[in-house]
């Protein structure tokens, strides 16, 4: 239906993909460019680990905590109450505790990453989709219109990015409610410190993509097929979203890939700031806190290690999944 | 010269304890030199000398003093350090132990006499006294410095006893930086009838006002050499040791104080000629360097941090050099009798027989750093102290799950209830200590959802918030607490006593308002009551405390500290709970 889709696509294909021209022209010709991009991002061995990771650790985060045991309950029969130093060696490794035991607590240290992965990739994804949501209506709107709606949302863009945003999110969660109603709906204690999380990270992120989307919109609304469009009696709100938006899923799957992991490690810093989830619900920056605050990396460094590690290894999967992914949808940026 | 005769005089006083140590059956010890034992210093005096050395005894603090200004403090440290500069009316008799609770003379010849009305307290001052200016020690300097103690515009940290206990007046009396009498002399509840002696006025009878006349707002401070809140940077001394140089947040050095006499002052020594405190160490370095040699004394006197107590206690040698006191803090959970469900006492009790002892104890840092399990909502160091254990807190310590189900059947909520624990979530214990807690009450059925709030308005906008903690549902608050002076009075009064509940700056947490209670605490001051009268009416409000269920005692506090073997004269003071620092010499 939109030609312009397919004609560009392939002209980026023949005309700058040296691997892929020397493919038979015939087997080109039938692929779409989702397939294209498909093909390009299997050849990339990195980008398609991170995918893999990434993949791996959503599968975790959904049905893990059902494997695990409670990462609430205490065993102090496992802990050196001198030292609050596991028992054991490679702090408290068994079979029934494979990554060993909280100090202090006895909590089972794979139970808590889990259950963390649920909470921290929870937010960071839902956060991400809010932000995106945002960015791109304004983005589009902004760059599409013009005129005066353009100045203000553009304005109004810098103004967020030069917002202190972790002083402002410190002081917001510390004024958070007991309960709160969002219409019929009300919510209390950890579903709203979780919304109020989602909210804080997401709203304060949608004009880094909001920005990318206007640009694009703003070149878009030139092009022979908008005006086309425009010149049959087409609706404002049509054009925008059945005629420009199909054109930027690219951009807005590339950046989404990179902001979750911007969003994994605010989430964690939150946590790290005791301004995040409240324990005892596990998060991992929360973990990472409490290994630190507590000197337990002096008697038990896997306490440390097991949370960092899982941050560390997230945000560099969906990195490298991201930067794979652009790439591979928009190669003349490499 | 004289150096080595004194050593050797250092060294028969020690021979000579280690014999009475031996005759006390202490075993087969060897003979040669005093062995260091682990929790010596708690009954002993370590390295007893009387040898003066040209050396500095370095202290190190991870933070700085609240000030360094005698009216201005309010830390249990830093009244232990302002000894080595200040001298006040009456002072802890310097010995190791429970022996350290006993007062004694300071300034005054003896302690204060009390009128028969017990309104008026009457001290005789030492003549011949001098402070660092070689001016003479007068009963107005100390009039002064008590009178420095109501400018909290000025000097806002101090305690507030003489406020609230002494007479006032109209208009009231806001200090001398205010008062337009001649000379500054405005304060009537006080007067000096002659140079040498002093009277204090008061508005209710208070026996024991002998502590208030330890506290560091009763050193002299001359009206001449005062510069408001900038005296804090060269306090005129009248002790051992004066100030040389005072840098904010980084050093305070002090050297010998010519003008002290040291046989009209037998509670303090001067065995060093200088004395300097480092502020701002990580608290991480502070251990280290104490370990190192680098630094004799860790000012704070809390305790070593987590790596360094691992290194203390699982080295024989280093743990021959620690010493483990109980510091008179008990930490605790108030459980809120007007919140429901708490409302109910039944309710109290099941919190009381599900908690984990344990667990609690290991938050805080274990038997050692953390404390003993704790039954009573007196601490051990209190006058009129008895252990007792209502609800099997020492005989079943991970938890009496039975005797909690009972009650929450009692109480009418058989399958448990919801409620919130309120916490100071940038103290990382407290946080641990919730935690427990939280995963203990669970075991029962009850839900006790964290709340941490920040600890500077913790008490102001928080948990002592009476609206907010009814608003928010904070039927358990973790808390902690240390008395001023160790008396029942002292310790419970703020936080037990039903006519001390404040809407805002609440420490009465429990909001308790038992009458049984309330009555006691007007009781105990009153004049003409002899200690054991007066130890068991303390008991009488221990017991009543625990029956009403107000309080869920954890721990009594312990500090796991460092004795360095550089030091001589080393011993816990019990009325500070820490190394008594008036007396420290260099070997």
């Amino acid at each position: 239906m939109t030609a312009p889709l397919d004609v560009p696509a392939a002209d980026v294909l023949i005309g700058t993909d040296a691997s892929a021209a020397s493919l038979s022209g015939a087997a080109v010709e039938g692929r779409s460019l989702g397939r294209i991009a498909w093909l390009r991002l299997r050849r990339d061995k990195l980008a398609m680990t991170g995918g893999i990771v990434v993949v791996l650790f959503c599968l975790v985060a959904l049905i893990g905590p059902y494997f695990v045991g409670n990462p609430l309950a205490y065993h102090s029969n496992l802990i050196d109450p001198t030292l609050g130093k596991p028992l054991g060696p490679w702090g408290g490794i068994s079979m029934a505790h494979p990554l060993g035991v909280e100090p202090v607590t006895g909590r089972d240290l794979l139970a808590r990453v889990v259950n963390g992965a649920k909470w921290s990739l929870l937010i960071a994804l839902l956060a991400t989709v809010l932000a995106v949501g945002i960015g791109v209506v304004m983005g589009i709107f902004s760059g599409y219109v013009g005129g005066w709606a353009d100045s203000v949302i553009a304005r109004s863009m810098d103004v967020f990015l030069a917002f202190p945003l972790l002083v402002f999110a410190i002081a917001l969660i510390g004024v958070i409610p007991a309960s709160a109603h969002f219409g019929p709906i009300r919510a209390s204690g950890l579903a709203l410190r979780v919304c109020l999380l989602i909210f804080i990270i997401g709203f304060f992120n949608w004009p880094y993509m909001g920005r990318i989307i206007r640009g694009q919109a703003l070149s878009l609304r030139e092009r022979e097929f908008v005006d086309a469009a425009r010149s049959i009696g087409a609706r404002t709100p049509y054009i925008l979203f059945r005629e420009i938006l199909p054109n930027l899923v690219g951009p807005i799957l590339v950046y989404s890939t990179l902001l979750i992991p911007a969003n994994i490690l605010f989430e964690a810093a939150l946590s790290y700031l005791s301004v995040g989830i409240q324990p005892p619900t596990p998060t991992w920056g929360g973990m990472l806190s409490d290994a630190v605050t507590n000197e337990w990396y002096s008697i038990d460094p896997l306490a440390m290690l097991v949370p960092g590690l899982a941050i560390f290894i997230t945000v560099i999967a969906f990195n490298l999944f991201g930067d794979g992914l652009r790439d591979a949808l928009d190669p003349k940026s490499r | 010269m004289k150096r080595p005769k004194i050593i050797a005089l250092g060294a028969a006083v020690a021979v000579s304890a280690l014999v009475l140590a031996a005759c006390g059956g202490a075993g087969n010890s060897p003979a040669h030199g005093a062995k260091s034992v682990f929790n010596m210093a708690l009954t002993k005096v370590y390295q007893p000398s009387t040898g003066k050395s040209n050396g500095t005894i370095t202290f190190e603090d991870f933070g700085a003093p609240d000030s360094t200004d005698p009216a201005n403090t309010y830390y249990a440290a830093n009244w232990n350090f302002v000894r080595l500069y200040t001298t006040t009316l009456m002072t802890f008799k310097s010995c190791p132990g429970a022996c350290g609770d006993q007062l004694v003379p300071g300034l005054a010849t003896g302690p204060g006499q009390v009128s028969p009305d017990g309104l008026t307290w009457t001290y005789h001052i030492k003549q011949g006294l001098e402070l660092s200016d070689g001016e003479p020690i007068t009963a107005a300097d100390i009039k002064y410095a008590v009178e420095r103690s109501y400018a909290k515009d000025v000097l806002p940290n101090g305690p507030s006893y003489f406020q609230v206990w002494l007479a006032s007046q109209t208009p009231a009396y806001l200090g001398p930086y205010k008062d337009k009498t001649p000379g500054h002399m405005g304060l009537k509840a006080i007067t000096v009838p002659d140079p040498y002696t002093i009277e204090f006025h008061l508005a209710h009878p208070f026996a024991d006002f002998d502590y208030l006349a330890t506290l560091p707002q009763t050193a002299p401070v001359p009206i001449s050499k005062d510069t408001g809140a900038k005296y804090q940077t060269n306090v005129i001394s009248s002790g051992p040791y004066m100030f040389q140089s005072f840098t904010p947040n980084k050093e305070l050095v002090l050297v010998d104080n010519p003008h002290w006499v040291p046989s009209m002052d037998t509670e303090a020594k001067q065995l060093v000629s200088k004395i300097v405190l480092r502020m701002d160490i990580n608290a991480a370095k502070v251990d280290s360097d104490l370990l190192s040699g680098y630094a004799q004394m860790d000012y704070a006197g809390a305790g070593v941090q987590t790596a360094a107590r691992a290194q203390l206690l699982s080295n024989q040698a280093l743990k021959a050099q620690s010493d483990d006191p109980i510091n008179g803090f008990i930490d605790f959970i108030y459980i809120n009798t007007k919140i429901a469900p708490f409302n109910n006492i039944h309710c109290r009790y099941a919190v009381e027989y599900a908690a984990n002892k344990v667990d609690t104890q290991t938050a805080y840092g274990g038997p050692y750093a953390g404390g003993d399990i704790a039954s009573t909502s007196m601490p051990p160091t209190v006058f009129g102290y008895q252990g007792f254990d209502d609800y099997n807190a020492v005989s079943k310590p991970t938890g009496d799950l039975a005797a909690a189900r009972q009650q929450l059947q009692l109480c009418g909520h058989p399958n448990g209830f919801t409620t919130a624990i309120a916490y100071r979530n940038d103290s990382p214990k407290a946080t641990a200590a919730a935690e427990a807690m939280n995963a203990a009450l669970a075991r029962v059925g009850i839900t006790a959802t964290l709340k941490g709030y920040p600890t500077t308005t913790y008490y102001s906008d928080y948990a002592g918030n009476v609206p907010f903690a009814h608003k928010n549902d904070l039927g358990l608050a973790t808390g902690g607490w240390g008395p001023d002076f160790p008396t029942a009075f002292g310790w419970g009064d703020e936080i037990e006593n039903g006519n001390a509940i404040l809407q805002a700056g609440n420490s009465n947490v429990s909001e308790l308002n038992d009458p049984i209670v309330n009555a006691d605490f007007a009781k105990i001051e009153s004049p003409g009551l002899t200690q054991a009268q007066r130890n068991a009416i303390a008991h009488e409000i221990d017991v009543e405390v625990m029956k009403d269920a107000a309080f869920m005692p954890e721990v009594y506090s312990k500090s796991l500290l460092y004795r360095s073997p550089q030091l001589t004269n080393v011993y816990v003071q019990g009325a500070y709970g820490m190394y008594n620092y008036a007396v420290l010499g260099l070997k």
